[in-house]
């Protein structure tokens, strides 16, 4: 494969919502190239669209305009090729850890033996170290424990592309870190190809090769794209040392915030009402 | 142990029991005391409340058919209703007992017909005919010290009783408390003797209302009756036997005029007793209140799960398919609120329409009356489980949807992978209420529709208008009330079992 193909592409996609009047636009000529088993971080505020675009890209949501490639064709709904792990985890209450991810390696191997999927299953579950917990109900686990079951259950359908919006952003920063490094672990063992939407600007740092900021809405857009070119493995005790992790870190926070002071102007200067010249009654 | 017992307790609601282990277990016992009054001391506060308010009331109100009963009273008769049962189970097994000594004559007698018209020798069935003849007629005298020894506790209880009423009586006449008339003097009553006053006569009354030995004066007579029906036995056994005799005889004598006829005659008059010992006794019991419970919660069973087995699919369409929903919204929200009074009528007539005259159900419990209240129950209670199950089914979390989009999962598994096991909560809320409407519905659509079970029996003492009977309903009405927390209990352990979250309401 080429440097040039891409493994996935937006080409100009906006995506809007309600009808006529009532149209909002969320997202507006969003261009991203892909490339295979590159690992990309797109960063925003919460409620500029982050979450609707992994929906576009997974296939969930269909572009108003525009076209979302997949290896150069057209995506036309949910595929297993793309694994979405979605931010409140989506683990099935009634079902086990193996309930859960089984629900998926049944469905992508449907010709395989029960032995040979229990085998899958129970593959998938260590790898995300959750082997002695494999029989637990969702309910009986912690949020890390949650979101490990469902990278599992995304992992097991084998994808191509991994679409992770914002996975760790409810969990706590210790549990948060150790997930970090187990995805890192499990995307260089699987050279899969990682779309991560995060809030957390040092988490996209941390782990990604390119950064994107996401501005803010309506009518959002993609920011320029910064490449994070810092060896791997990374030190997460000396990044904060690191001259060009410095420099990065505030390169896209500036822009972000550029993006915040934007808004805030737009907002006041269009809609700063009159106060009423009302007092209150006394009875 | 400890831990599951109180794993099981909590699952259940049944929280009281809690502090209790714990206490047990010597688990800081002052805090647990503390507890145990909290739950148990406060709720015993309220029902100590409750009778003492009742207990007053029943001094004071005047129903139509005397006092209101006291709780004492209630209580009386509920142990009298209790008394019954355990007679009626007498009854039951002596009565059974009867049956199969008929059977055994019935057999040997068949047998002697048949060896004699094969012309064989008839001796040893004679002779196990007189042996079981032999003892049956012991038998039957056994039960003579038996209805005596039970008679004489009877008659002392109902004299003890008849001396406490002599004495109230002697209280209130020494104190002097007559009704008076116009002049000042005592009114004199029927038997010619003054008449006492209103409160005298009340006590009097509340005294004569208790039942006293009614399990020994059933028995009295359960043990008369059947000593009766052995006697009848034995009886036409005998005159079998003696029918049989003079058949021998005859055949013995040489022919003479009239003979055949005599043989004829006699023959004909064995045959008519043949018969009748034939012919099985169908045990009539009485009933008592075991069988009107067990029958009731059969019923409602048996409606609940006809609601769900109706409820549940329907639940699930309506959910899937707005458009079946609005098309069915109507239906539903115009016979939701219709009463059970109404449904049973409807139900009656159809039910009877189907299976009528020879096709009628004749089961021990499979009867027309039977399904006509289980399927008003039905009628009445199958709406919160279909409104319950479309909602949960339409309500389904967008994540769990989007799962099943992500696994490109088929419509089937979408359906009863995803959309069915989260609405379980849902439905097992629907089919708690379910329970309880069913349970409040049953009462009076089998007041409606004669099914032997709690509401027939309440109607029953309703009709006999007496103040014995307004404690037996009382007695149901307890009843009632606690088979339906029970049942309630069930399905919040059940609800609590399959829902997703700690939190299920009480």
């Amino acid at each position: 494969m080429s440097k040039e193909e891409y493994i996935l592409e937006l080409n100009n996609v906006t995506r809007s919502f309600g009808e006529r009047e009532e149209e909002v636009c969320v997202l507006e000529n969003i261009d991203l190239k892909i490339k295979k088993g590159e690992f990309v971080a797109i960063v925003g505020f919460s409620g500029t669209g982050k979450s609707t675009l992994i929906n576009l890209m997974g296939g969930l949501l269909p572009p108003s305009t525009g076209e979302v490639l997949c290896r150069e064709k057209p995506v036309l709904g949910p595929s297993p090729d793309r694994g979405v792990i979605f931010q409140n985890y989506s683990l099935l209450p009634w079902l086990s850890v193996a309930g859960n991810v089984g629900l998926a390696v049944n469905q992508i191997y449907k010709d395989k033996s029960k032995k040979e999927r229990k085998e899958i299953i129970e593959k998938y579950v260590d790898m995300v170290a959750l082997s002695p917990a494999i029989d637990k109900k969702p309910k009986e686990l912690s949020g890390g424990m949650r979101q490990r079951v469902s990278v599992a259950r995304a992992l097991s359908m084998d994808p191509e592309i991994l679409l992770m919006d914002e996975p760790l952003s409810a969990l706590d920063a210790l549990t948060r870190s150790v997930l970090q490094d187990q995805i890192l672990d499990i995307w260089k063992k699987t050279g899969k190809t990682i779309v991560l939407i995060t809030n957390d600007v040092d988490e996209g740092l941390y782990m990604a090769d390119r950064i994107i900021p996401l501005k803010i809405g309506p009518n959002a857009t993609l920011g320029p794209s910064f490449k994070i070119d810092m060896a791997r493995p990374r030190d997460r005790k000396n990044m904060n040392n690191d001259d060009k992790f410095k420099k990065l870190r505030a390169e896209v926070i500036k822009f972000l915030n550029n993006e915040k002071a934007k808004e805030k102007a737009a907002n006041t200067s269009s809609e700063s009402y009159p106060l009423p010249d009302i007092e209150p009654v006394t009875v | 142990m400890k831990q599951k017992l109180i794993n099981f307790f909590e699952a259940t609601g049944l929280t009281w029991f809690v502090p209790i282990i714990r206490l047990v277990t010597g688990e800081e016992p002052k805090e647990q005391c503390t507890e145990i009054f909290k739950m148990l001391g406060y709720p015993a506060i309220a029902l100590a409340l409750f009778f003492m308010t009742w207990g007053y009331l029943s001094t004071k109100i005047k129903t139509s058919v005397g006092a209101l009963p006291s709780p004492t009273y209630v209580w009386s008769q509920g142990e009298a209703m209790w008394a019954t049962h355990n007679s009626e189970t007498v009854r039951k097994s002596e009565a059974g007992e009867l049956e199969k000594v008929r059977i055994k004559f019935n057999t040997l007698v068949t047998e002697r017909r048949t060896l004699e018209e094969n012309g064989k020798a008839t001796e040893p069935v004679d002779k196990k005919l007189d042996k079981l003849l032999s003892e049956t007629k012991e038998k039957a005298e056994l039960y003579t010290p038996l209805v005596e020894k039970y008679a004489t506790i009877k008659e002392k209880a109902e004299k003890e009783k008849a001396e406490e009423i002599t004495a109230i009586r002697e209280k209130f006449t020494k104190a002097g408390k007559f009704d008076l008339d116009d002049s000042g003097k005592p009114k004199i009553d029927v038997d010619g003797n003054p008449q006492l006053a209103e409160e005298a006569l009340d006590e009097i009354n509340y005294k004569q209302n208790f039942r006293v030995a009614v399990y020994e004066g059933n028995l009295v007579r359960v043990y008369k009756s059947i000593q009766g029906s052995y006697r009848s036995l034995i009886n036409k056994v005998e005159k079998i036997e003696k029918y049989t005799q003079i058949a021998r005889e005859l055949a013995s004598v040489s022919p003479s005029t009239g003979h055949d006829k005599k043989v004829a005659s006699n023959n004909r008059k064995r045959q008519a007793f043949e018969k009748q010992i034939a012919k099985p006794n169908d045990y009539q019991g009485n009933g008592s209140i075991v069988d009107y419970i067990k029958l009731s919660i059969i019923t409602v069973v048996f409606g609940f799960f006809l609601a769900a087995f109706v409820a549940i699919p329907l639940g699930i369409v309506c959910g899937l398919s707005p458009a079946i929903m609005t098309a069915l919204n109507p239906l539903i929200q115009t016979f939701r609120p219709v009463s059970p009074l109404a449904w049973v009528l409807i139900t009656i007539q159809v039910i009877d329409g189907i299976f009528v005259g020879d096709n009628a159900l004749q089961g021990d419990i499979l009867k027309n009356t039977f399904l006509h209240s289980g399927i008003t129950v039905a009628l009445c209670s199958l709406w919160a489980t279909l409104s319950n199950t479309a909602l949960g089914v339409s309500s389904v979390d967008q994540d769990h949807l989007n799962v099943a989009q992500v696994l490109k999962l088929n419509w089937f598994d979408r359906i009863f992978k995803i959309i069915i096991p989260s609405a379980i909560p849902y439905i097992f809320t629907g089919l708690r209420i379910t329970l309880g409407v069913g349970w409040m519905v049953l009462i009076v659509s089998e007041m409606m529709a004669t099914s032997r079970g709690l509401g027939w029996f309440i109607d029953q003492e309703y009709q006999n208008n007496k103040v014995e009977s307004l404690a037996n309903i009382m007695v149901c009405i307890f009843i009632i009330g606690i088979i339906g927390a029970i049942l309630d209990r069930i399905m919040f352990t059940l609800q609590k079992l399959v829902s997703f979250s700690d939190e299920v309401s009480a």
